[in-house]
């Protein structure tokens, strides 16, 4: 388990890239951090991974600090958003490198096997390697590591949709094996919503939201509806935790923070035209949380 | 951590290390190749073609150790690994790619930094020691080798391990407190030279603004001990044992070996503290370093005022003296006047380019440059304080007497050179490698001033009247001289004076008439020293100052000379004979090294010979030398009359608009043999104030004309004589003045 605690972290002394956060990370969960631009989402995972450390706070895998930690660090892999490989180095090169810092877990066998079914020469140099196969090869290092933990930044952006799923399944499969623990941030929320067990949605260097995926688009919901009268529709505005609220002449949207049920009861006694409860997709709920505090399309648009 | 796992992690490491290392330690070990191989082998070659006689062996010998000897001339490709190894070692931190790659890797820092550390030294040990190995393979092959080689070549591979040590570490430091690899080469520029500049520029201010500095004492101080910079530390090591003892000796043998190790070792020992404390730091600096100071400039912000401070401080200090020294000479002031515009000026600029580019560099933004703005009016007014205290002498160097007390002896000599090229001992060894004493190192080691009061109080007025002449233009004429203050306490301190020829006579021969003293300063004392040491040939020479050296004996002729000499330099020499006689004859005993004709084979001693020195000239005379006045007068007008004359010196004019008078070189030539015979009629001998010790250069008109007799015997050229003004013809001032006005 990895546990955040009142952790902040700034770069210049005057702003925090990370602001206070506090944040677990269960076990053999897909962990999906999601943020706006400079959320500190990077940041987050450079401490995790011990690279920088912390100016408040700390960072706990498994009960022991991680920074400067090699005990800890031995269980954690971490794939940055442009991986570093030596300059004249092969796949096979960096292996042996890897196999070396981690030399309890990593695997060659499954190495080489993994690049023979992703279609990649072992002894070719990295540097004439595409974008995209240097990501894959970062993702078998990472797996072939066999470190409990593998922390990815923005690794899926840059691999094609079957070079996605092969890597996505490779996570699932290692989840199942060997209880492998993946912290994953993307931009791409669709491509979270179907791994992720957990998301935290972070903002300004703090955590908007931190919950079980499934919860989270349970407790967020879409209403559309049309009322009878104005009356109507201020009453049961009254007690509904909107997010957002827009309309189209009668046709009132509403984007609230209750479960399908609350919401259902909410308007049992509700005479309305029409009354829909949707799900909301990731996204969605990416951008109503967002919004709420400040980081509105409109104001970025219209100013 | 098991064992296991912690030594495959190092093997790993180390690996990598390396890896990334091939391309510095290609280029390194070519380098080393092409000096222990190439360059050695084409020195060797070289002597062997030109040495054909039986020092050749030896000439081999020696040409072996300069490439591989204690205090050899590797040390450049030294510092060349110490600046790749330590940069490129560490140059990973400037790139976030990469400290993310490592720091995310189970590896504890200290492992990491002891890792790269040590896998650069262990890089240096094998290519240089290879290099050596390979070095010492072409020695023996080409016949260089000899008993000490070997001994020696291991002492030079430790003591060039501890310099690369220690500038490796300075390396490493100055790299860590940097973020990309241009401030990195900026920062292990200023930690290197930083201090080599900060003490010439102090040595420049002495120079410039301290009447009593003596420098050639001085320098030596000031630039050694080496705190951020390692290299003097060697050198001075180099100076004291190196290359001078072992490379020009005959018999390179395990005395001399000995004697270089014990001047090396204390040398070799700061190296060695300077290694130790920039390990610690660079290693608390890696400790400390976070990740995210990848590619700024510099990564602690008191480090920028570190930089900026000293270099700005340098550079306005350093060009406000070079134009206020500019502009001082310009006004004829002889001192720097450091309220003149054109001084604050200089020092400003100097400080405002130094603090924007600096601030310009630290911010890698060019709309940065004037940041920090207010720095620089204070840097300038440091610089214009370090200008006071150096001009109003606000640490009392100038005015530094010791307090009778605190001393244990003074000695005092003049201070040009006195016998030729052989003043300092350090320039002189002979052949069993032990450093031979000119005339000034004898002084200051033997010859302590029996009456120390008499010495303190000519120090005193030597003291006020060179502060005085150079201060206010005023003060007396009078003689160079310097003076050293042993204090109780083991410090030597050194001064110039200027000693009035006014001096009580009393007063300067209380100093100058023991007879261990005038055998000192005459250069006997320093013959004979020579003479226990040097086995080889010796001649006599002597000169009438009239163009000719007469050979007046050989070796068995020395000592009798000497006994002569002793005896009348023992009697008759005092400072009213030294300041105001001009010498008859100089004689010059010449000993030969046989060493196969390379520096330090022949040394030179010179003893002026006065008309008093009755025993001396009786001998000369023996040896068919005619010294009388009249046969010199005799000699020389039949030579500038076989001839042709040239009559040179500066003449003042008085403008015509009666403003200052201005002055100008003017040259005339004389073939008419009643003008010669008018010219030559007054002349006094000249060229010799550099053998007689006190002599008043104003007794050879030394400010007046120079005269100069063309002969064909003499080196094809010319011998000179001096012609006081006041004694020339007056045709000659005429044609000298039409001369100029022309």
């Amino acid at each position: 388990m990895i546990n955040i605690r009142n952790v902040r972290k700034s770069y210049d002394g005057r702003s925090y890239a990370v602001d206070n956060l506090t944040m677990t990370m269960n076990e053999k969960e897909v962990f999906g951090l999601v943020g706006t631009n400079g959320a500190g989402k990077s940041t987050l995972l450079r401490m995790m991974a011990g690279v920088l450390r912390t100016d408040e706070g700390e960072i706990l895998i498994d009960s022991q600090p991680v920074y400067d930690n090699p005990a800890v660090k031995k269980d954690v892999f971490f794939i940055p958003d442009d991986m570093y490989f030596f300059p004249t180095a092969t796949g096979g090169d960096m292996a042996a490198y890897y196999a070396g810092v981690y030399p309890e877990s990593f695997s060659l066998d499954r190495f080489n096997f993994l690049m023979e079914n992703f279609h990649l020469d072992r002894s070719k140099k990295i540097a004439a390697y595409s974008k995209g196969m240097k990501k894959q090869l970062s993702i078998i290092l990472g797996i072939c590591s066999g470190t409990k933990y593998l922390l990815c930044d923005e690794t899926f952006d840059g691999l094609d949709p079957v070079m996605r799923q092969a890597a996505k399944s490779l996570f699932a499969r290692d989840m199942e094996d060997r209880g492998l623990t993946p912290i994953l941030t993307s931009h791409n929320l669709r491509e979270l919503e179907d791994i992720c067990d957990h998301v935290g949605l972070l903002h300004q260097g703090g955590v908007l939201l931190d919950r079980d995926l499934n919860d989270m688009k349970l407790s967020v919901c879409k209403i559309q509806c049309v009322f009878n009268n104005e009356e109507d529709r201020k009453a049961t505005e009254e007690g509904l935790d909107i997010l957002i609220k827009s309309n189209q002449g009668r046709v009132y949207n509403y984007t609230v923070n209750k479960s399908r049920e609350d919401i259902e009861e909410h308007f049992k006694n509700v005479d309305t035209l029409l009354f829909e409860v949707l799900p909301l997709t990731l996204e969605e709920i990416f951008i109503s949380e967002t919004e709420v505090v400040g980081y509105d399309i409109k104001k970025i648009i219209e100013g | 951590m098991t064992l296991k796992r912690s030594s495959r992690v190092s093997d790993t490491l180390m690996g990598s290390i390396s890896k990334n290392r091939t391309w510095a330690m290609a280029l390194l070990a070519l380098f080393t190749f092409l000096w222990f191989g190439v360059s050695e082998l084409i020195s060797l070659n070289s002597v062997k073609y030109a040495i054909m006689d039986q020092t050749l062996t030896g000439r081999l010998q020696h040409t072996a150790m300069t490439f591989l000897g204690l205090g050899s001339y590797s040390f450049p490709l030294v510092c060349g690994f110490a600046l790749i190894l330590g940069m490129q070692g560490f140059a990973f931190l400037y790139d976030s790619k990469k400290v993310d790659f490592y720091f995310s890797q189970p590896i504890k820092r200290r492992t990491r930094f002891a890792a790269i550390y040590l896998n650069g030294i262990l890089h240096f040990a094998v290519i240089y020691g290879l290099g050596m190995i390979l070095g010492l393979i072409i020695a023996c092959a080409m016949g260089g080798f000899s008993g000490v080689l070997i001994p020696t070549m291991l002492l030079e591979f430790v003591n060039e391990f501890v310099l690369f040590l220690s500038l490796y570490s300075i390396t490493i430091l100055a790299t860590l407190l940097c973020g990309n690899l241009f401030a990195g080469f900026c920062s292990v520029g200023f930690f290197w030279l930083a201090e080599i500049v900060i003490r010439v520029m102090i040595w420049a201010l002495c120079e410039v603004f301290f009447t009593t500095w003596h420098d050639n004492a001085n320098i030596e101080r000031l630039m050694t001990n080496g705190i951020t910079t390692p290299i003097l530390n060697h050198i001075a090591g180099m100076a004291e044992g190196g290359m001078g003892g072992m490379a020009s000796s005959a018999n390179i043998d395990f005395k001399a070996f000995s004697e270089a190790v014990a001047a090396f070792l204390p040398e070799m020992g700061k190296n060695i503290l300077i290694a130790i404390v920039f390990c610690a730091l660079s290693y608390f600096a890696f400790e400390k370093r976070r990740a995210e100071y990848a590619g700024r400039s510099v990564v602690y912000p008191f480090m920028e005022n570190v930089y900026k401070w000293v270099v700005a401080l340098v550079a306005g200090t350093g060009f406000g003296m070079i134009v206020g020294t500019i502009m001082g000479e310009m006004e004829s002031s002889p001192r720097l006047n450091i309220t003149s515009f054109s001084t604050v000026f200089a020092i400003c600029v100097g400080v405002f380019v130094v603090c924007v580019i600096s601030e310009g560099l630290f911010a890698m933004n060019v709309k940065k440059v004037f940041r920090r703005f207010w720095h620089m009016p204070i840097i300038a007014f440091l610089c214009l304080v370090v200008f006071w205290s150096f001009d109003n002498d606000w640490f009392g160097y100038d005015s530094y007497m010791p307090n009778a007390s605190s001393l244990s002896s003074v000695t005092m000599w003049p201070s040009y050179d006195m016998t030729g090229s052989e003043n300092y001992r350090k320039y002189n060894e002979d052949n069993s490698n032990s450093m031979l004493y000119g005339v000034e190192g004898y002084i200051t080691d033997n010859v302590k001033a029996a009456d120390m009061e008499s010495a303190l109080q000519i120090a005193l007025l030597g003291q006020q009247n060179i502060r005085a002449q150079k201060h206010d233009g005023a003060g007396e004429k009078g003689t160079d001289m310097l003076v050293c203050y042993d204090l109780k306490n083991g410090k030597q301190i050194y001064r110039s004076i200027n000693v009035p020829y006014s001096v009580d006579k009393d007063l300067m021969d209380a100093i100058i008439t023991p007879d261990d003293y005038a055998e000192a300063v005459n250069g006997y004392s320093g013959a004979v020293y020579a003479l226990e040491k040097i086995q080889g040939k010796r001649e006599l020479y002597a000169n009438d100052f009239t163009g000719e050296d007469r050979e007046i004996g050989k070796a068995e002729d020395v000592e009798e000379f000497l006994k002569y000499y002793k005896e009348d330099i023992d009697e008759k020499f005092d400072y009213s004979l030294a300041a105001s006689s001009i010498p008859i004859a100089n004689v010059s005993l010449t000993l030969s090294v046989d060493t196969g004709g390379h520096y330090g084979d022949v040394y030179n001693f010179y003893f002026p010979v006065y008309k008093e020195y009755a025993g001396t000239v009786k001998y000369l005379e023996n040896k068919g030398m005619d010294l009388s006045e009249e046969n010199f007068r005799k000699k020389i007008m039949a030579k500038a009359k076989s001839g042709t004359i040239s009559v040179s010196g500066y003449m003042s004019v008085i403008n015509e608009d009666d403003s200052e008078p201005s002055e100008g070189y003017v040259s005339m030539e004389y073939t008419e043999p009643d003008k010669i015979e008018a010219i030559v009629k007054n002349v006094v001998r000249g060229d010799i104030t550099t053998q007689a010790p006190f002599m008043k250069p104003d007794l050879l008109g030394y400010d007046g004309l120079v005269v100069s007799i063309y002969i064909d015997e003499y080196y094809g050229g010319s011998i000179d004589f001096r012609l006081d003004e006041s004694k020339a013809p007056e045709f000659l001032m005429e044609d000298l003045k039409k001369g100029y006005d022309q």
